[in-house]
């Protein structure tokens, strides 16, 4: 197990698009790190030049004590699971989790002791003489990561490894890794679109959008306190209910102005909101921290609600503020009962909202 | 039965034309070679039927004995570079470069040209007299003489046979190439990361990955060229004219010798070395396939 260091590692592409731009992250010794962002944000990239499969172009990338971007793949202590599996089809399950040891060369009866021990630990015992194309879907995956396991690496690189399950089997599969991941200590890089992932899984998250790192903190962290609007909206489901106003100060109170109504400012954000005196920003605010009232009071915003999502343990209220098109999530309690296409007021727990630069 | 026949009549309609060309080309073919074979020849008119003194004749005879080992030279030789010329050009232009469709182009040129004129270029090369013993001894003024008396490279029978075999696997190697190409072409290119990343060279790479996975590809080469090496006729025909294999020999039989018996005798002898051969392909692909996927 060992600390990843990543300072200002850049990606540029021969034909000058740079797909990563100086990356700053500190792994910790057997720390679980999620990187996290929509399609195309360059969060593989970045694992494939961890992996020793993508150059790098700037920066410098340190495994344990080593300066590893000039360092072959085989020589950075790296095992990785790709998001294809890439399980060799000719070869039964035990070749191909012996595959690596094979290659160095391991004499025969410690790779049989490994690979038993590997099938243990992966909960396929029994079915190292089958086939890839034999297994099912969630078998395979465990194939994978047994393949990348045995040759106990210094850092466990994930690609996308849970995004050909369905979703039950994802689920479980999640737990198994976190499982694994308590047993044996490894430091490992997670690389996943699905921010429920990240936040179940990871010790912490790191956020990406178009190669750029936008926050980097506990899950906690990241939830509660998102640093800008991207990173708001990216993690939650369903994900944050944003409005578009003005903060504007009346009488040495600071309040958020928008067409359907007026919103205190909490002491916690007042700071921040002088800053923003008089300029057009984001107001940000999660479902669960929404409640409906009937009654017109303080802090309340006028609404209709649109549809009513019912999913057992909660529901969802799909709300559309008065001159706005765009629609904000309430999360009620499955016995609420709201009466549709009537005007009514969603009133806002000040002390969860959140304040964004437009 | 009735009903059957009306409720399947689309399927065998269907199937009717090549179970036609089976009995038409095969069946038929097969029985009428058979007999031949068992019908002794003497001046063009035959004599005996149902015998089997063609096949004694020709076991005994070092003609046969000579072409046959020449033959199996000719296959073992012939397969095994086709195999090796076509992974090499396959693997080239399966990867990505400047130019990779002029240099396919170019590979696939020799397919194009008429094996009639691929003959004629290298007798003129070759031959008594031709460009390579003019250049040899010295009489292009652009190059030094090496030897003193002009080899008679079409006469001495390793040079004749080596010949044929340099010009069959220079016209055939892009068949072999487009059928490994293909093969090359369904491994993912995760299989290698993966590979790399658990300290695979190149070398391994290319014995644990690309040779299992081309199996198939491999497998189709190595028998499809042998059953053309066994029954090669053209080139050894044209470049190596007083060192006949099996093929020639037919001719030989057939044409000059006006018998058609021992001709059909060599063929039916043929289809059996070609199914020998088959099998034995067969045996030592799934032997190395097993050998390469061991834990």
């Amino acid at each position: 197990m060992a600390r990843l260091e990543l300072n200002n590692i850049q990606k540029v592409y021969p034909n000058g698009f740079v797909a990563v731009h100086g990356l700053d992250i500190d792994i910790k010794d057997g720390e679980f790190i999620s990187l996290v962002g929509p399609s195309g944000c360059a969060k593989s990239t970045t694992l494939r030049m961890i992996a020793g499969l993508e150059d790098i172009s700037g920066g410098e990338l340190k495994i344990g004590d080593l300066v590893a971007n000039d360092l072959p793949s085989k020589d950075r202590g790296i095992a990785m699971v790709f998001q294809s599996y890439a399980l060799f089809p000719h070869m039964s399950v035990e070749a191909n989790v012996g595959f690596g040891l094979k290659i160095k060369k391991v004499p025969l009866e410690i790779r049989k002791e490994k690979i038993k021990w590997a099938l243990d630990l992966v909960d396929l015992n029994g079915l190292g003489d089958r086939k890839p194309s034999e297994l099912s879907g969630g078998q395979r995956q465990r194939v994978a990561l047994a393949r990348a396991i045995v040759l106990e690496p210094q850092v466990l690189l994930l690609d996308e490894p849970l995004s050909n399950l369905d979703a039950k089997l994802r689920i479980k599969m999640r737990v198994e890794l976190k499982r694994i991941h308590k047993k044996l200590g490894s430091t490992i890089v997670y690389v996943t679109h699905d921010q429920s992932e990240a936040m179940t899984l990871s010790d912490r998250i790191a956020i990406m959008n178009a190669g750029e790192l936008m926050q980097i903190g506990t899950p906690n962290e990241i939830y509660n306190s998102p640093k800008n609007k991207f990173v708001a909206g990216f993690i939650g489901s369903p994900s944050m209910n944003f409005i578009s106003g003005n903060i504007v100060e009346d009488s040495g109170k600071i309040s958020f102005q928008c067409k359907q109504g007026k919103i205190n400012i909490p002491e916690r954000l007042s700071e921040k909101a002088k800053g923003m005196l008089n300029k057009q920003v984001t107001l940000g605010v999660r479902p669960e921290d929404l409640s409906i009232s009937i009654d017109e009071a303080d802090n309340c915003l006028a609404a209709t609600v649109v549809v009513r999502e019912t999913l057992g343990s909660d529901d969802f209220l799909a709300m559309e503020l008065e001159g706005v098109k765009d629609l904000i999530t309430v999360r009620i309690q499955p016995d609420e009962n709201y009466p549709l296409d009537k005007k009514i007021f969603v009133k806002m727990d000040l002390n969860k909202i959140h304040l964004f630069d437009e | 039965m009735l009903k059957n026949l009306k409720k399947n009549s689309f399927l065998i309609w269907s199937l009717a034309p090549a179970c036609i060309f089976i009995i038409g080309f095969f069946v038929i073919i097969a029985f009428f070679l058979l007999k031949l074979s068992l019908t002794t020849y003497v001046g063009g008119m035959p004599q005996e039927t149902g015998v089997i003194s063609n096949y004694i004749t020709l076991i005994n005879s070092s003609a046969f004995k000579d072409a046959f080992w020449r033959t199996l030279i000719f296959v073992l030789t012939s397969t095994p570079l086709q195999l090796i010329t076509g992974l090499i050009t396959a693997m080239l232009i399966n990867k990505s470069f400047h130019g990779r469709g002029v240099v396919r182009s170019v590979l696939l040129l020799p397919l194009a040209i008429p094996t009639i004129v691929t003959t004629s270029i290298l007798v003129l090369m070759f031959s008594k007299g031709g460009h390579i013993g003019s250049l040899l001894t010295g009489q292009y003024s652009f190059f030094p003489q090496v030897m003193a008396k002009e080899i008679s490279f079409m006469n001495n029978e390793a040079f004749a046979i080596g010949l044929a075999i340099f010009g069959k696997v220079w016209r055939d190697t892009p068949i072999s190439m487009l059928i490994l190409l293909a093969g090359l072409q369904q491994i993912p290119q995760d299989q290698y990361e993966a590979a790399e990343t658990m300290g695979s060279k190149l070398v391994q790479s290319f014995t644990y990955i690309t040779l299992p996975l081309m199996i198939p590809s491999i497998a189709s080469v190595l028998v499809l060229r042998s059953v053309e090496a066994w029954k090669e006729f053209i080139f050894p025909y044209i470049l190596a004219p007083s060192f006949p294999v099996l093929g020639v020999l037919i001719e030989n039989f057939y044409v000059q010798q006006l018998n058609p018996g021992m001709s059909a005798a060599i063929g039916i002898m043929l289809i059996f070395l070609i199914l020998i051969c088959t099998w034995v392909l067969k045996v030592v692909l799934e032997a190395a396939s097993k050998f390469l996927v061991k834990v």
